[in-house]
């Protein structure tokens, strides 16, 4: 999980996986055109880094090597970090609510 | 632009032969698979069916390879994916399931699934997309820990208490399908863009 949190810590890479989100499937030379900026090396060591959290999986078609978003490690970090405290956030704020709406009534 | 592949990777506490009986097993797929199972073992080759534990059809297809995972050899078990279980996902041409069981380590086990061939099933892809993280989490779970996951929560309208404002929670939840039965489950948004259901 440490490696999801390092994956998504950066812009360029949460990026990288918003564009295979757009469109699954993409090669390195499609992902690299979008960031002309950068070079094909730089986009490479970014992709380095979300397949080894493997939040991007390559998979082989012929000699094309395309680039694959994973949502499962996404869905575990959700399940173990986001779901917990949200639910918190928001039993609190129903329970603010009805707090409310009883002592208007009463 | 819609894709013509999904493609799921993660690894489990578990033996490669583990993983591969909880793939090919009903006895197993039955516990994490929204109770579905095999109408007979698959064979390879040969056409299969997967049914809903109340008999309904789910799913049907050929079984293209069953190749079992060997010490130093990955495990395939690829089957067309021919939906049965809603209408609409029915008309759509048959895509192709592909589950990899590779051993990486001392009983761990990458399991990666690649849902492909969607390119004419529009529906289809929209609607598997979510469904195989939960199904993928439901194997990791019960292999790691023996229990099955409680099931996607079931809209019950009626049983939800009234809410004092009626907005708030509405909002942050979505109704959706199950993959492998017409249940209609709610499960909290993330927002989606470009999402087709």
């Amino acid at each position: 999980m440490d490696a999801v949190f390092r994956a998504l810590a950066d812009p360029t890479r949460r990026e990288i996986l918003d564009a295979l989100f757009a469109e699954d499937g993409q090669t390195v030379t499609q992902l690299a055109e979008r960031f002309g900026e950068m070079t094909r090396f730089g986009v490479m060591k970014h992709l380095g880094v979300l397949e080894e959290a493997d939040l991007v999986i390559p998979v082989r078609q012929g000699r094309t090597k395309r680039l694959y978003l994973n949502p499962v490690p996404i869905e575990q970090v959700a399940n173990r970090w986001i779901r917990k405290y949200a639910a918190r956030f928001t039993s609190a704020l129903v329970g603010l609510d009805q707090h409310i709406t009883t002592t208007r009534e009463a | 632009m819609v894709g013509t592949a999904h493609v799921y990777q993660i690894d489990i506490a578990a033996t490669p032969e583990e993983v591969w009986r909880a793939i090919t097993d009903s006895e197993w797929t039955k516990r994490y698979f929204h109770s579905t199972s095999f109408v007979e073992p698959p064979v390879a080759g040969a056409a299969y069916r997967t049914v809903l534990a109340d008999g309904r059809d789910a799913v049907e297809g050929i079984i293209e390879e069953i190749t079992p995972p060997r010490p130093g050899q990955s495990g395939r078990f690829v089957q067309t994916w021919h939906v049965l279980y809603d209408a609409a996902l029915a008309a759509e041409p048959p895509g192709r399931v592909e589950w990899t069981v590779e051993g990486v380590g001392e009983s761990l086990t990458r399991v990666r699934l690649v849902h492909g061939d969607l390119a004419y099933s529009p529906l289809t892809w929209a609607h598997v997309k979510d469904g195989w993280v939960w199904v993928i989490d439901a194997l990791k779970t019960l292999l790691e820990t023996g229990k099955s996951l409680p099931g996607p929560e079931v809209v019950r309208p009626s049983a939800r208490r009234p809410r004092a404002t009626g907005t708030g929670g509405r909002a942050s939840r979505r109704t959706m399908r199950c993959t492998s039965c017409s249940t209609a489950t709610v499960r909290r948004t993330r927002t989606r863009p470009g999402r087709r259901t």
